[in-house]
C-alpha cells in the first residue's frame, strides 16, 4: 500500500518494531540495574 | 557513466548515513537513562513522554540506519532519517535560541562541550547530513 510513493506498511512496521524494541530495552535495563520501569527515564 | 556515478554515490551515502545513524543509536540504547536526562535538559517534552521518547527514538534511529544500508526500502528509511534530522535541527535551534547550556546528546557524552557556539556547530553538522538524506529520498 503506497501513499505519496512511500510504502506505508513498511513505515508502520518500523514504528511498531521500534516501540516493541524500546520497551524490551526498558526491561533489559530494569533487569540489569534494578531501575523501576520508566521512573529513571523521566529525568527526575 | 552517469548511472554508475549515481549508483556509487547513492550507495556511499546509504552506507555513510545509515552507519552513522546506527552507530549513534547504540550508546542511547545502552544507556537510555543518560539520554533521557539529555532530552529533559532541552525542556521541550513533558516528563511523562521523556521516558518513552528516550526508549523509542534510538530504536528508530537504529532501524532507519540498518534499513538504509541493508534493505530495498531506501526511500522509506531516508524519509525517517530526514524527519529525524529536521526534528534534531529544530530542537537544537530552540536550545541555541534559548541559550541553553546543554550537551546535544547526539553521540553520548562526547567532549562535554556546551554553549551556543557548540550548538550552532551541531546544527550545521545536522544540516550537512540533511541534504544527502534528502538526495537519497528524491534520487
Amino acid at each position: 500500500m503506497k501513499l505519496f510513493g512511500f510504502n506505508i506498511i513498511v513505515l508502520l512496521c518500523m514504528a511498531a518494531l521500534a516501540l516493541v524494541l524500546g520497551v524490551a530495552n526498558n526491561f533489559r535495563v530494569y533487569k540489569e540495574r534494578r531501575v523501576p520501569l520508566f521512573e529513571a527515564f523521566e529525568g527526575k | 557513466m552517469k548511472k554508475i556515478l549515481k549508483f556509487l554515490l547513492v550507495w556511499a551515502l546509504r552506507i555513510g548515513i545509515g552507519g552513522l545513524f546506527a552507530w549513534s543509536a547504540l550508546w542511547k540504547i545502552e544507556d537510555p537513562a543518560l539520554f533521557a536526562e539529555q532530552v529533559t535538559a532541552y525542556g521541550m517534552l513533558p516528563d511523562v513522554l521523556v521516558g518513552l521518547f528516550a526508549l523509542v527514538l534510538p530504536m528508530m534511529e537504529l532501524l532507519a540506519g540498518l534499513m538504509l544500508i541493508a534493505t530495498p526500502w531506501r526511500k522509506e528509511a531516508a524519509l525517517v532519517v530526514s524527519l529525524m534530522l529536521v526534528m534534531f535541527i529544530a530542537a537544537l535551534s530552540y536550545a541555541a535560541m534559548m541559550d541553553l547550556d546543554i550537551s546535544c546528546g547526539c553521540f553520548g557524552d562526547e567532549t562535554g562541550e556546551t554553549g551556543r557556539a557548540y550548538l550552532v556547530k551541531t546544527i550545521l553538522r545536522d544540516l550537512a547530513l540533511l541534504f544527502p538524506s534528502l538526495f537519497l529520498l528524491f534520487a
